[in-house]
């Protein structure tokens, strides 16, 4: 019996199917783009910006340098797309941009080269809190204990943790970003979600119930 | 039977491999030893009060392999990062018997659900129309040539360059060039005497002619109605009158106007062309007969 990570039973086909037709869109959204269209470019940007906001805001932790991190990315996006391999992920491709710009960016400001320590802005801390103000309150301290634990650790964890398990990256795709053998990328990503759970059961104990 | 065979024939028959016949010494050593009996009756009450008075497994595992946590916490990790696995009754087994790990699993699980949710976090305000205008609004590739005569400090640079060049040219006494400079401002400033003279000659004529036009119209317009409104050559016909009035008001103004605006319009294009020649060339210049200034062109 297969099971998928939440706990629940696979419907391998049907998530395989989605995948497909999702890929298929993107890949024609992608060659209006590479024709000159504005309205897909646009599409492509709305569908694309809150994850390129998102990695750039996890390596800079400031609003305003995320923001023009994100942009400069899609400058880069929209000069580069004739040369993208199609046969690659257009998600991992753009996330590959944005971390090197804002690496760049990072050393250029040459003020907080590892994150350690940086200020968090409350509201950016994490997803929208589901409804309800007691259930709100609730949720938003656990996406503020989860973004200390994930501050506290190390800056390679925490890597993973962001290209792995947050940005949904696969271990190949992350082994070419990062250059370093696949085995080491599985190894890594076990290291890291043991580490990052360890460290929220130490500020919340009740995480594990 | 003793206790330590009792104990691991009891889990055989928890699990139900035991028959009527490999019961029997169970039953019996049961009834002379008080604890055995009273583990087999906990144990048929819940198979968990059955393994954790005795901590059997623990014995076993710190005799043999040591503790399986740290192997079961990376499975479990090996687990939680996986779109799918397989159901390991093993790891299973474990978790269900090692709070810690227990806990452990349920908080990659739960991370494993949660970090999904952080991988887009929305901007806000305008980025899409920020994004737009600084790709699809902004000039595209440019060609080389392009870029580089659109630098901002091209103008900066080019008039550096200028400078140096007229220094060297024209700018210390020994220079190849360095009589020009003067006597092109000699030139210049008689030149630049014609053409002032020039303008104000022409203008004055035009002015003149002007005068000389309103005069003769006037003077010709009050001769006109005098006699028209005269008792003794009043025409009965007032459409007479003003067909008289109309044609000769049209052969007088054009008349004046041949005679006078023509001819100082004439003298001005004859000026510009002046004025032009002195400029392009610096050509020689003359005097009419009648003062005016024009040129020989």
């Amino acid at each position: 019996m297969l099971l998928r990570s939440d706990g629940a039973v696979a419907t391998t086909r049907v998530g395989a199917d989605e995948d497909e037709r999702d890929s298929l869109e993107l890949e024609t959204l992608i060659a209006r783009c590479r024709t000159g269209d504005e309205v897909a470019w646009e599409a492509l940007v709305r569908q694309f910006q809150g994850r390129v906001f998102a990695v750039a805001y996890h390596y800079l932790r400031d609003r305003e340098e995320a923001r023009d991190v994100a942009q400069e990315a899609f400058v880069h996006i929209y000069r580069g797309l004739a040369s993208f391999d199609r046969g690659g992920s257009f998600g991992a491709w753009a996330v590959r941009i944005t971390r090197n710009a804002s690496i760049d960016r990072l050393r250029h400001l040459k003020a907080r080269p590892a994150l350690d320590g940086a200020p968090v802005d409350e509201h950016l801390a994490g997803p929208d809190p589901s409804p309800g103000p007691e259930a709100a309150n609730i949720a938003g301290e656990r996406q503020a204990t989860m973004r200390l634990a994930i501050d506290q650790m190390s800056p390679i964890n925490r890597e993973m943790i962001l290209l792995k398990e947050i940005q949904g990256l696969k271990q190949r795709e992350i082994s070419d970003l990062l250059s370093i053998p696949l085995g080491t990328v599985k190894a890594r990503a076990n290291r890291a979600r043991l580490e990052l759970a360890r460290r929220m059961l130490e500020l919340d104990p009740s995480f594990g119930v | 039977m003793d206790c330590a065979r009792f104990a691991e024939a009891l889990f055989e028959q928890l699990e139900g491999n035991l028959d009527a016949a490999g019961s029997e010494p169970m039953r019996a050593h049961a009834s002379s030893c008080r604890a055995c009996r009273e583990l087999q009756a906990a144990a048929l009450r819940g198979r968990t009060a059955a393994v954790e008075p005795i901590g059997l497994t623990a014995s076993i595992l710190a005799a043999t392999s040591g503790s399986a946590c740290i192997r079961a916490q990376h499975l479990s990790a090996t687990r939680a990062g996986a779109a799918l696995y397989e159901v390991d009754e093993a790891l299973e087994l474990h978790l269900e018997n090692c709070p810690e790990c227990r806990t452990l699993a349920r908080a990659l699980e739960r991370l494993q659900r949660q970090l999904p949710l952080w991988a887009e976090v929305l901007p806000g305000g305008d980025f899409v129309d920020e994004v737009m205008a600084a790709t699809t609004r902004a000039p595209q590739q440019r060609s080389l040539w392009d870029r580089f005569v659109r630098r901002p400090r091209l103008a900066l640079e080019g008039a550096y360059a200028g400078t140096l060049a007229l220094f060297l040219v024209v700018g210390f006494p020994g220079a190849p060039l360095a009589e020009v400079p003067a006597r092109l401002l000699t030139g210049l400033g008689q030149q630049g005497a014609d053409v002032r003279h020039a303008v104000t000659a022409g203008t004055l004529e035009l002015a003149a002619a002007g005068r000389r036009t309103w005069t003769e119209s006037g003077h010709w317009l009050a001769t006109y109605i005098d006699v028209c409104e005269s008792p003794a050559r009043a025409p009965t016909d007032l459409a007479d009158i003003a067909q008289c009035w109309r044609r000769a008001s049209e052969e007088r103004i054009a008349r004046s106007w041949r005679d006078h605006v023509e001819p100082a319009i004439e003298s001005l294009h004859r000026l510009r062309r002046r004025a032009l020649g002195l400029i392009d060339s610096g050509g020689p210049t003359r005097e009419h007969d009648d003062g005016r200034i024009g040129t020989s062109v």
